[in-house]
């Protein structure tokens, strides 16, 4: 089940049922936000200066909402973490622990001295919000880490008590200037800290929300909202001028609240994925986060430097910006460094540039000093990224390049056993037409041998004829100048006849043959129907020892009509499934007769657009070939619309292609079907108008510039969860394997370029 | 006598007409398991068969008359497989076997073959 609504924030939601209880709660669970900001505003104008002081109730209820949840949740993110290896998952996993253990050991370091408390408390939900916005910031970074992922998770865990531990001792020595005055609030260096951190966490918020606008994830939701209830609840606290009084535990009891929010998204995201993993990569990236970035590294170094401003005085300023000069430039490029070091040269500006007592000269010296070594920074940031990416991009071409050389290879040596299995199939017949052409030469010509002699003849240069005329099909297939001369045919009466004809010819002589046949229709070619039956019969009738049965089935499942063929012959080894259908490929033995039969079977039937499978129970227990093909309404029977013309009906489908020729292409060829068609040239493109158009049909190639067809495929199943959607291959490279990796990816079809209108026409009919 | 071993029903009766033409007695297997038999049955003076066989294929064969029928003359035919049939003659001449013939061979060729062996 799935709906698709608006949600009051004016983007698209696209969930399965699956994903929240139920779509009330989701949607409405935006509510508490505003509700308690007007209750907190209340509070405020009330300005009920009452102080309820319960130390041992607040500790439980922090160390339940805040803390397990917490852990909770960096469970889930680890996990995920050692899966994916995602920078954001890490700095989340570290982001969520500050926040959880905040309360908690602010209680527990202040031991009832309130400033000390706040003082913990506020630096740690600082940390909190800047290790998620990095966090949310770095999501759609590759992945990282490799085998080492272990440890870095380690290193993380013990980076955040690392830095707790110095927080809490810093607040206890009194090392950091006082934050709050019970009575008359916060100071200023703590409201510049917990304003920073409010305004950290809706950046925060409202990133989540950008990056997933296209891509719908339960986690970004039910995290998002999280985030602001988080906000809401700190910014009760910071308006609150008593301690413990209404107004305060509003805003704690808020954040609280958001606990259970940011376990619901943790749950929701493990359910969704069905292995308890949260997914934060999915998200394309955006310019406008790298420029974000940049600003969110100067406020940091801002609120650094003003944390320190009693220590450090107006002393070295400049020094305090480079590291967010640099991390914004090696991160972003050229447009966020720049706008980096502008702000900072503000910052600078501001903050008193150089040593007190300096003039204004000096002043405006140091800010163009700093000025100047930022463009250099900027210039060979990036420099290395120009360095970095042309590597990266040289890596990939030599990749792609070894790819191509082993397809290549392998499709001349699949050439050269073609060659050889193609010499012995001929050698076979020529070598009984050779002796039967010596006893007609010899034997007189009314004599029992020269009888038969001519009897092999007969048969071997018909069957020497099949083979070349059955190689011939597949060429033209291959080449695609096989057309089908469709018609409206009862699947059953072409079967019946060419088993009939097999009969009559005692053909079926030695064996037991048996026909059961239910009218079904099909749009099919009437003589290519009867070659793919007569090949399968051909095939039954080479690996079933004399006195055993060949059964026939037609008839129709599930609006496919369904040809059966099977034989108590050898069977098939396990494994070999596949490849039968292969030129040349033969049941163990290489018993003669032609491995060009079931091969052109297959490809006649995917002209078609139907499939042929094989089953068997293993060797000995013989083998049923089954043939499926769309099912067609019977001629002159319009009542039901439904079933038969499907191909007739519109479709909206998405291209993904980089060639802007066989994008248009495929695009007019699909247009002309009456489809709605839309196309984008690569796979972030690709995923962002899927989650828009959410099409029936997504044609995808291979080698696309950002990510391969496979991933873009597999990204498109998770993203549209089990709901229906045809993933259709466009490739060059046409191997067995290809195919392989192909279905293993989650495409339904795997096309072999060129396509032609007609085939395409097909498979998006039995897709759609 | 000879013992004819070849899976292909068409080849073999071609093959056979040919032979009894030129005046042999000519006795027929499917396989390399059911020749054994007819050789145990009757030991045949020749022994011409197809390399590649279902069951056991033509070496097994080759091998089993070269140990239990020593004075049987053998000649191997092939028509190829996945490796080039020479390959597989040149591995049938080393393993003992009197004369090899690549397919499709003249029965002529053939027939000058087993007189040469009678000698």
């Amino acid at each position: 089940v799935s709906f698709q609504e608006g949600d009051g924030h004016g983007y698209r939601m696209h969930a399965p049922a699956l994903n929240v209880p139920s779509g009330g709660i989701a949607r409405r669970a935006y509510l508490p936000i505003p509700l308690l900001l007007a209750a907190m505003a209340g509070l405020w104008l009330a300005d009920l200066r009452e102080s309820y002081v319960a130390l041992r109730l607040t500790l439980v209820l922090q160390f339940l909402f805040m803390t397990l949840a917490s852990c909770v949740v960096a469970y889930l993110a680890s996990r995920s973490f050692l899966a994916r290896g995602s920078v954001g998952l890490l700095l989340l996993v570290c982001g969520i622990l500050f926040w959880g253990f905040s309360g908690v050991m602010a209680l527990v370091t202040g031991r009832g001295d309130f400033n000390v408390s706040v003082t913990v408390h506020n630096l740690s939900v600082w940390l909190a919000a800047f290790c998620h916005l990095m966090g949310v910031m770095l999501s759609s970074q590759p992945a990282r880490g490799g085998s080492q992922r272990g440890w870095w998770l380690l290193a993380a865990y013990v980076a955040t008590a690392g830095v707790l531990a110095v927080v809490a001792r810093a607040a206890a020595a009194g090392w950091v200037p006082i934050f709050f005055v019970q009575g008359e609030g916060g100071t200023l260096v703590r409201q510049i800290v917990l304003g920073s951190a409010i305004v950290m966490f809706i950046a925060s918020t409202l990133a989540l929300r950008a990056q997933y606008r296209a891509v719908y994830s339960s986690f970004a939701h039910w995290y998002a909202l999280g985030l602001a209830l988080t906000a809401a609840g700190l910014f009760g606290v910071l308006i609150s001028t008593v301690h413990s009084s209404a107004l305060n535990w509003t805003g704690v009891l808020t954040q609280c609240l958001s606990g259970v929010y940011l376990v619901a998204a943790a749950f929701a995201a493990a359910r969704e994925s069905r292995a308890w993993d949260i997914s934060l990569a999915v998200a394309p990236s955006d310019a406008r986060l790298r420029y974000a970035l940049a600003v969110m590294f100067v406020a940091a170094a801002v609120a650094l430097r003003l944390l320190f401003h009693e220590v450090l005085g107006p002393r070295a300023v400049p020094v305090t910006f480079f590291p967010a000069v640099i991390l914004a430039a090696l991160y972003g490029g050229r447009g966020p460094g720049t706008l980096a070091a502008l702000l900072s040269a503000v910052a600078i500006g501001l903050l008193g540039a150089g040593a007190a007592g300096a003039g204004e000269v000096a002043d405006l010296l140091v800010v163009a000093l700093f000025v100047a070594s930022c463009v250099l920074i900027v210039w060979i940031a990036e420099a290395i990224q120009k360095v970095q990416s042309r590597a990266s991009a040289a890596e990939a071409q030599v990749k792609l390049a070894a790819e191509r050389r082993q397809a290549l290879e392998s499709a001349s040596r699949a050439k050269d056993e073609f060659l050889a299995m193609l010499s012995h199939e001929l050698r076979n017949p020529l070598a009984a037409l050779s002796s039967a052409a010596h006893v007609l030469k010899l034997a007189e010509s009314g004599s029992e041998a020269a009888i038969k002699a001519r009897g092999v003849v007969e048969r071997q240069t018909k069957h020497m004829s099949r083979l070349i005329g059955d190689l011939l099909d597949i060429g033209r297939i291959n080449a695609g100048k096989l057309g089908l001369e469709r018609e409206r045919l009862d699947l059953a009466e072409v079967v019946s006849g060419v088993v009939g004809v097999w009969r009559r010819s005692a053909r079926f002589q030695r064996h037991l043959a048996s026909l059961a046949a239910q009218p079904v229709w099909v749009d099919a070619d009437r003589a290519r129907i009867e070659q793919i039956t007569a090949n399968l019969l051909d095939n039954a009738l080479k690996f079933t020892p004399a006195g055993r049965s060949i059964a026939v089935t037609v008839g129709e499942e599930d609006t496919a009509a369904v040809l059966r063929v099977s034989d108590q012959g050898q069977g098939l080894a396990a494994g070999a499934e596949d490849r039968i259908f292969e030129l040349f490929v033969q049941g163990d033995g290489a018993r003669g007769g032609m491995g060009v039969g079931l091969a052109l079977v297959r490809r006649l039937v995917e002209l078609h657009g139907g499939s042929v499978g094989v089953s068997s129970e293993g060797p000995g227990h013989g083998t049923t070939f089954t043939v499926r093909l769309p099912a067609a309404a019977r001629p002159g029977d319009a009542s039901s619309p439904a079933g038969p013309h499907r191909a007739a009906a519109s479709r909206r489908i998405l291209i993904v292609e980089d060639n802007d020729d066989a994008r248009q292409m495929l695009e007019a060829a699909l247009a002309l079907g009456g489809h709605e068609v839309r196309t984008a040239r690569d796979g972030a493109g690709g995923l962002v108008l899927a989650a828009d158009l959410l099409p029936d049909v997504v044609l995808i190639d291979i080698a696309l510039p950002d990510m391969d067809g496979y991933e873009l495929a597999r990204r498109l199943r998770a993203a549209r969860g089990g709901r229906r959607l045809g993933l259709v291959a466009v490739t060059g490279y046409g191997q067995p394997d290809d195919q392989r990796r192909a279905f293993d990816a989650g495409f339904d079809v795997h096309l072999v370029k060129p396509v032609s209108a007609q085939r395409l026409r097909q498979v998006i009919a039995t897709l759609a | 006598m000879i013992i004819l071993a070849e899976d292909d029903v068409d080849q073999r009766l071609a093959l056979k007409l040919a032979l009894e033409l030129a005046g042999y007695a000519v006795r027929e297997a499917a396989s390399g398991r059911e020749a054994l038999a007819l050789q145990r049955q009757r030991a045949a003076g020749i022994l011409i068969t197809d390399i590649f066989m279902p069951e056991s294929d033509g070496f097994e064969v080759i091998e089993a008359f070269r140990r239990d029928f020593p004075q049987t003359r053998i000649v191997a035919v092939s028509g190829g497989g996945e490796r080039t049939r020479s390959d597989y003659l040149a591995a049938a001449k080393l393993i003992g076997v009197d004369a090899t013939l690549p397919k499709p061979f003249d029965v002529d060729e053939l027939l000058d073959v087993l007189r040469s062996l009678d000698r």
